[in-house]
């Protein structure tokens, strides 16, 4: 699960962040303006890539994708559902 | 065979720079695309270091030093190694700015020369304005903050760096070889273009003139917005939910005012994603259509629901440069730019509006941000076309009022709420209704009118050809007649019926039956016997003169008649049911009279009245009484129509003619009728063309024309309108202002007062009013209504369409049940008609929707007999099937050609059973293959089979919710036979994908078919299960699969076709439609789902003939025939497909599937006849559609018939009259087919015959339909080939296949087609993104192009030898 965070992380600061700053597991991404609406679809669009699954647009909420560790955690929850 | 080449031709230009050069490159002269700030600096400047640091910006960007130059039609970017324009530094004084920037944004920026305009003013030592216009072809709102923060860090020692914007552009083009582009530019080439321009307050004349009006988003509304945001309306992120809050309240707005179910709304999408993009300065912003379907019962929560899906797949499927088309012209903008600071000194910006945005964008919902200090702003632009000033000034607070009814109230529904009030209310509600009271009379005119006419003495009263009376010898004729009649028992409330031809005799009659206190009732004897029954008996008739009574002088007994006894009753017909009674009491008479006196006559003038139009139409009131009761003289005309027109002529003495504009266009043309004395002119019965007003005040000049506008249910006229010339000039003449006493309201389909300029139904409050329809109970209820909120406890509902043309004028625009809708857009005829009439050759013009009746019997739509094939059946009804020598079908022939070939496709029971081993070793779970049971005979026969080879089978079935159940009994019992695992399955979707699917292909089947798929893969996908069977029948391939499109290719390769049907059914699962819409179609994104689980149709490895499969299922299954569909199918809704499909497409949707069973063996000849021949319930039929909401369309096509002012007549070219209108009105407004008629065709009452108007044959349909020539051999190829595969007579250059019918299938075929005669390889989806033969010969050209490049010099030489 570390890889994905790390992954996640990366891919927020570099192609996602529309303020440059740092991205920890707890940064708040969505409330804080970091990350806009473009921006959670192509953490979704990655995350299918990333995953094999396919997030449902009723799953694309604050609770899923507040953080970094939010998002692991959805994650962790469809993988194990599909195991 | 040459080798893949790359395809693509370099582009100048991104592609929203694209649109926005075309733009500015059409309207060159009007500021469409400046984007000006005004930035207010409050500190000291040095004038010099300013111009330096913006000098520097300049340099440091490629945009910034980009011109743009057009060669050959085309953009030509440059990028100049020097900043293309100085700054300029002025001095202005602050009260000075306002003028100053007007004038200076009204001048467009020149492309060729310099895309930005910098002017530093000074207003004081430490007052400062800076003036940044900036064209939009080279920026965004984004980059333009990026300008600015630039400057103000190279002010501050700061050197400038930017990214390029070329290397964006570059990316752009690169991502294109990627598929994840392809698909999504294939998800937008999918999404349906808008019919028609938005409207919205008026349709005036296209401008670039764009106002701004401010919303207002103070703190109250920004406070309900942010709760909003935190509470019921809460998104995944702030922006996200801005938008979507906007966009909803922008989707029921435009929903409100024109009544559009369908929204289409701009996005712009920002495609910054990466740091380096943030920091560019360019134009990266792209606009995406956000679609959304309003129900009239949804609530507000409910479109912000579909508006967020909506979304969230805009989103998703937003790649840089996939949009497809421009076409939709509200934009939503919602743009958070703040610009912050100068440096370290105070600033705030201004954006300034040009007052001029490309009409493309007819209306501009603006949220905007740039002061940083969370103050949004909200306005809309709105184009002049769409609204005058006054109705821009209200605009705003509907806009409002719809807002805040989803911030306060999220539940309430999209109509519950009304959008009128302040202001515009008191105008429309009050103002307008206050002409006075009316005439409360006291006693009942007949009370009068002897005295009237006893006035007029010895002055002619009446005269019937030979036959004068005074009026001392009316009057005592008339109390004779009344006399005798009271004899008879007539007294107040009896109703008499006057079956006379218009005479002497008849108008005696009438004022007869009046004088005695009783009610007259017109039975009209050219009417049917059938009809003057019905009313005899429905107005319960006792007595009915057919003659004048022959009766001695004698005076009638005065009687006491009130005012609210009944003085006549009319009988007028609908548009359904037998004709209804109106009664109208002695009060409302009295109340008309009393208006059309005063409006019609001036004081003292005796009018000269003809009288020629029927007594039973309520017209006539007005001629019957008006001379009577003023002194004046009726000369009665026996003659009917133009026989009428022409006695009135002859007799040359009228001064006052009442007539419908159908009498008038043929009385302005009479010979000799210029000599007519006439004074006035009233017109009523139908709409008032202005260009026939115009030609009558020309022929008699100072003649007084009057457009009387009234139902027979509120007296003969409750409204008026003096034609001015001056003044009016739209199509028709307006119906003006209500009579004294009369309240009129304009109401929307929802109950709710309708904005000035919205079309809505016109209701009326009018004393003496009928009090309803005589014995139709339900009708009255439904007719004559309370509204409340009105202070009206009874409004007569019109079925009128109107709407306020100015607080002063109303304008008719037709019956509400007649409202013309061209692919679902209203459309005025009256429009095309007046354009039409511009024409210099066209005199007269009808404009309608004509449709043919339903087929009947053996006939074909038009009018010639049916063919059918003798060996298949196959009728000439089906588009693309022609007949040979021998009456022999194409579709025989074809497959006479390569049926031995077409054997190949099939296969054995042995390959069956080796898929099944294949399954066994790839199944994930229990089962080898999941069978599509539909509980039919074809699918339950594969199952028996299946399972008796071995195959562990999972067998669903949809229950679309209209399967018989005797079918799903059979389903039952047969499984349970089997012992197989079994479900149903069902979607609560379902009506919405059948509506969707009868909108689209005028069928049900196909989107049943689809949910079936997509359930079963999703199952199949949920159960490990690698193969899902279909019934398919051998037909059914032939019908989809193996199209003669195929044969045509001479490449009868059955591993290419099953290539090709993988690929289509990708296309077919990633369409957007209801079904993708609605259903879960994630899995179909992956294409690794597609080579998972494998379709296989069980009848392609097993071969059975009809009679030995039913013969199987009598032995051996529990199955039996439905007999509760009425029908040979076990599905109740595809009753109502066949008839939609028949009534759209012009024949049965089963007919070319069942004709390849036929030719296949399948099916006997007359079995398939017998079952394409099964009766419908069109009861039924209705009940089914309205169940799914659909409103069948029927094969409708806008016609247009004219008469020619030209001797001897001869027809003008139909692509001549369709450039003239189509310069003239919206596309959608573009007749398809034009009919020379000699004359127009008028019913008894001199209006329209729209029934006798003759129908457009298919010579007036085809002829010309916007064909647009090839140009080119590539062009003349490509519209050739796709002309023999669509089998249509002709393909245009810029015809879109899919709108000409061609299926995904037949498009992938056309690819290989292509590919193969020009020996290029043109990629598989190309054929879903050029969709034109124009684009695909482009495409072409561009490879044949780059292949000869790319071949060495002795490659050449070789080719041109070989």
């Amino acid at each position: 699960m570390t890889d994905l965070d790390q992954e996640l992380r990366t891919l927020i600061a570099e192609e996602v962040s529309t303020t440059g700053e740092a991205v920890e597991a707890d940064t708040d991404l969505l409330l804080s303006g970091m990350v806009d609406s473009l921006g959670v679809v192509r953490i979704v669009h990655w995350l299918e890539e990333r995953c094999g699954f396919m997030v449902d647009p009723a799953d694309v909420t604050l609770e899923n994708f507040q953080t970094v560790a939010a998002i692991v955690a959805y994650a962790g929850r469809r993988q194990g559902a599909a195991a | 065979m040459s080798t893949p080449v790359a395809l693509r031709p370099r582009r100048a230009l991104g592609r929203s720079q694209e649109l926005i050069w075309t733009g500015q490159r059409l309207r060159p002269d009007a500021p469409v695309a400046n984007t000006a700030n005004l930035y207010r600096i409050d500190g000291p400047i040095d004038p010099v270091r300013f111009v330096a640091a913006f000098d520097a910006v300049v340099r440091a960007s490629d945009a910034l030093r980009t011109v743009i130059a057009e060669v050959g039609g085309a953009p030509h970017p440059r990028v100049l190694a020097e900043p293309p324009r100085a700054t300029e530094v002025i001095e202005l004084a602050p009260d000075a700015l306002e003028a100053w920037t007007a004038q200076r944004i009204a001048t467009p920026l020149p492309m060729d020369r310099a895309n930005y305009d910098s002017v530093l003013i000074r207003h004081g030592e430490h007052d400062w304005s800076w003036w940044l216009d900036l064209h939009h072809v080279i920026v965004d709102a984004w980059g333009a903050t990026l300008v600015f923060r630039a400057t103000a860090a190279a002010y501050c020692g700061v050197a400038p760096e930017l990214p390029p914007f070329a290397a964006h552009l570059a990316a752009v083009e690169s991502a294109r070889d990627a598929e994840l582009w392809s698909r999504a530019a294939a998800h937008w080439a999918h999404e349906p273009s808008a019919a028609a321009p938005t409207s919205l307050y008026r349709s005036g004349p296209e401008t670039t003139r764009s106002h701004r009006v401010p919303v207002g988003f103070d703190g109250d509304r920004r406070r309900a917005l942010d709760a909003a945001l935190e509470g019921p309306l809460k998104a995944i992120s702030r922006d996200l939910g801005v938008l979507a809050v906007l966009a909803t309240a922008t989707a029921v707005y435009l929903h409100r005012l024109s009544g559009e179910r369908h929204i289409r709304i701009a996005v712009p999408v920002h495609h910054r994603r990466s740091a380096a993009d943030k920091a560019t300065v360019g134009l990266f912003m792209e606009l995406f259509p956000l679609s959304v379907d309003i129900g009239e019962a949804d609530t507000l929560r409910d479109v912000h629901a579909a508006v967020t899906r909506s979304l969230f797949t805009l989103l998703k499927w937003a790649q840089p440069a996939t949009s497809a088309r421009s076409d939709v012209d509200v934009v939503l903008n919602v743009i958070t730019a703040s610009s912050g600071p100068f440096g370290t000194l105070p600033c705030t910006a201004r954006w300034i509006h040009s007052g001029h945005v490309d009409p493309a964008h007819r209306l501009r919902v603006q949220y905007f941000d740039f002061t940083g200090a969370g103050e949004p702003e909200l306005a809309l632009d709105i184009n002049e076309a769409l609204a005058d000033e006054e109705q821009r000034g209200s605009a705003a607070g509907h806009f409002a009022v719809v807002l805040d009814a989803l911030l306060a109230d999220a539940d309430t529904t999209v109509g519950g709420f009304g959008l009128v009030g302040g202001e515009e209310r008191r105008r429309l509600v009050g103002r307008y209704n206050d002409r006075g009271p009316g005439a409360r009379p006291g006693l009942p005119v007949t009370a009068s009118l002897l005295d009237a006419l006893r006035v007029a003495g010895d002055g002619p009263a009446l005269i019937d050809g030979s036959q004068q009376l005074s009026g001392t010898q009316l009057a005592e004729r008339i109390e004779s007649v009344a006399a005798w009649l009271q004899e008879r028992g007539v007294r107040p409330g009896t109703r008499v019926g006057l079956q006379l031809a218009r005479s002497a005799d008849a108008v005696i009659a009438l004022h007869a039956v009046g004088v005695a206190g009783g009610a007259f009732v017109p039975l009209d004897p050219t009417y049917p016997e059938a009809r003057l029954r019905h009313i005899v008996q429905d107005a319960e008739l006792t007595l009915v003169l057919e003659e004048l009574p022959d009766c001695p002088p004698a005076s009638p007994r005065p009687v006491p008649v009130d005012v609210d006894d009944l003085a006549y009753v009319l009988y007028t017909s609908g548009s359904t049911g037998p004709p209804k009674g109106v009664p109208i009491t002695h009060r409302g008479l009295a109340e008309y009279l009393a208006f059309a006196r005063a409006a019609y006559l001036q004081p003292g003038e005796r009018p000269v009245v003809a009288l020629f139009s029927s007594l039973s139409f309520d017209l006539t009131i007005t001629s019957l009484f008006l001379p009577l009761l003023h002194g004046g003289t009726m000369v009665v005309h026996r003659e009917d129509g133009p026989a009428a027109l022409h006695a009135m002529t002859r007799a040359g003495c009228a001064t006052f003619v009442k007539a419908t504009p159908s009498h008038l266009e043929l009385l302005v043309r009479l010979e000799g009728s210029a000599a007519l004395p006439l004074r006035t002119l009233v017109v009523g019965g139908e709409a008032f063309s202005t260009e026939l007003a115009r030609r009558l005040v020309q022929r008699w000049p100072g003649v007084a024309v009057f457009n009387e506008y009234g139902p027979t249910e509120a007296v003969v006229g409750c409204m008026v309108h003096r034609f001015d010339p001056e003044r009016d000039r739209g199509a028709d003449v307006p119906i003006g202002v209500p009579a004294p006493g009369v309240r009129l309201f304009v109401l929307d389909p929802y109950g709710h007062v309708a904005p000035s300029g919205v079309p809505g139904e016109l209701h009326i409050a009018r004393p003496g009013m009928a009090a309803g329809y005589r014995n139709r109970p339900e009708l009255t209820a439904e007719r004559f209504i309370a509204v409340p909120q009105l202070d009206a406890d009874r409004l007569y509902r019109s079925g009128d369409l109107v709407r306020f043309v100015d607080a002063n004028t109303m304008e008719f625009l037709g019956r509400i049940d007649e409202q013309l809708k061209v692919n679902g857009v209203r459309l005025e005829p009256a429009e095309v008609e007046a354009a039409l009439l511009s024409h210099p050759r066209v005199a007269q013009a009808a404009v309608r929707l004509w449709s043919p009746t339903p087929p009947a019997g053996p006939a074909s739509p038009d009018g010639s007999a049916l063919r059918r094939c003798p060996r298949c059946g196959i009728g000439s009804d089906v588009p693309g099937i022609a007949f040979d020598g021998e009456g022999i079908c194409s579709a025989c022939r074809d497959y006479d050609a390569v049926r031995e070939q077409a054997q190949q496709y099939f296969g054995t029971v042995e390959d069956l059973l080796a898929i099944g081993r294949r399954a066994r070793g790839a199944r994930r779970g229990r089962y080898d293959v999941l069978h599509l049971l539909s509980g039919g005979k074809d699918s339950t026969y594969a199952l028996y089979r299946l399972v008796e080879l071995g195959f562990e089978v999972f067998a669903l079935t949809l229950d679309n919710g209209f399967i018989s159940e005797q079918a799903k009994d059979n389903v039952r019992r047969v499984v349970q036979d089997l012992g197989v695992d079994h479900r149903f399955v069902t979607t609560e979707a379902m009506n919405e994908i059948f509506r969707d699917s009868l909108e689209r292909y005028s069928n049900v089947c196909n989107g049943c078919y689809k949910t079936i798929y997509t359930l079963a893969v999703n199952e199949a996908h949920r159960l490990g299960i690698p193969v899902i069977v279909t019934g398919l029948s051998r037909g059914q391939f032939f019908e989809t699969r193996l199209t003669p499109g195929q044969f045509a290719l001479d490449r009868f390769d059955v591993a290419a076709i099953d290539a090709a049907v993988l690929q289509a059914r990708k296309v077919y699962h990633r369409t957007a439609d209801a079904v993708s819409r609605l259903l879960d179609v994630s899995l179909f994104e992956d294409d690794a789902i597609f080579e998972q689980i494998e379709f296989v149709d069980f009848y392609r490895y097993v071969d059975v003939e009809l009679a030995e499969l039913l013969a199987f299922l009598d032995a051996r299954a529990p199955w039996i025939r439905p007999t509760d569909t009425g029908r040979s199918t076990n599905c109740l809704i595809n009753a109502a497909g066949i008839r939609v499909h028949q009534l759209e497409r012009g024949y049965h949707n089963y007919a070319l599937p069942y004709s390849w069973d036929v030719r296949v063996g399948h099916k006997r000849r007359d079995e398939a006849l017998e079952e394409l021949d099964d009766p419908i319930d069109e009861a039924e039929v209705r009940q089914l559609l309205a169940t799914v909401g659909y409103e069948p369309r029927s094969r409708q096509i806008l016609t247009a018939w004219y008469r020619s002012n030209e001797v001897p007549a001869v027809d003008i070219d139909p692509d001549e009259l369709r450039e003239h209108v189509a310069a003239r009105i919206p596309a959608h407004g573009v007749p398809g087919a034009f009919v020379r008629v000699a004359q127009l065709p008028l019913s008894p009452n001199g209006k329209l015959d729209v029934a006798a108007l003759p129908a457009p044959t298919r010579r007036h349909r085809e002829a010309g339909s916007g064909y647009l020539p090839p140009v080119g051999a590539v062009e003349e190829t490509v519209c050739e080939l796709w002309a023999q595969a669509l089998g249509i007579d002709r393909v245009g250059a810029l015809d879109d296949f899919f709108e000409l019918g061609g299926t995904s299938l037949d498009a992938l075929e056309m690819v290989v087609l292509l590919s193969e005669t020009y020996e290029v390889t043109i990629p598989d989806e190309r054929a879903f993104t050029h969709r034109t033969p124009r684009e695909l010969a482009r495409e072409i050209e561009a490879v044949l192009l780059h292949t000869i490049e790319a071949m060495d010099d002795d490659a050449v030489a070789r080719a041109l030898e070989g």
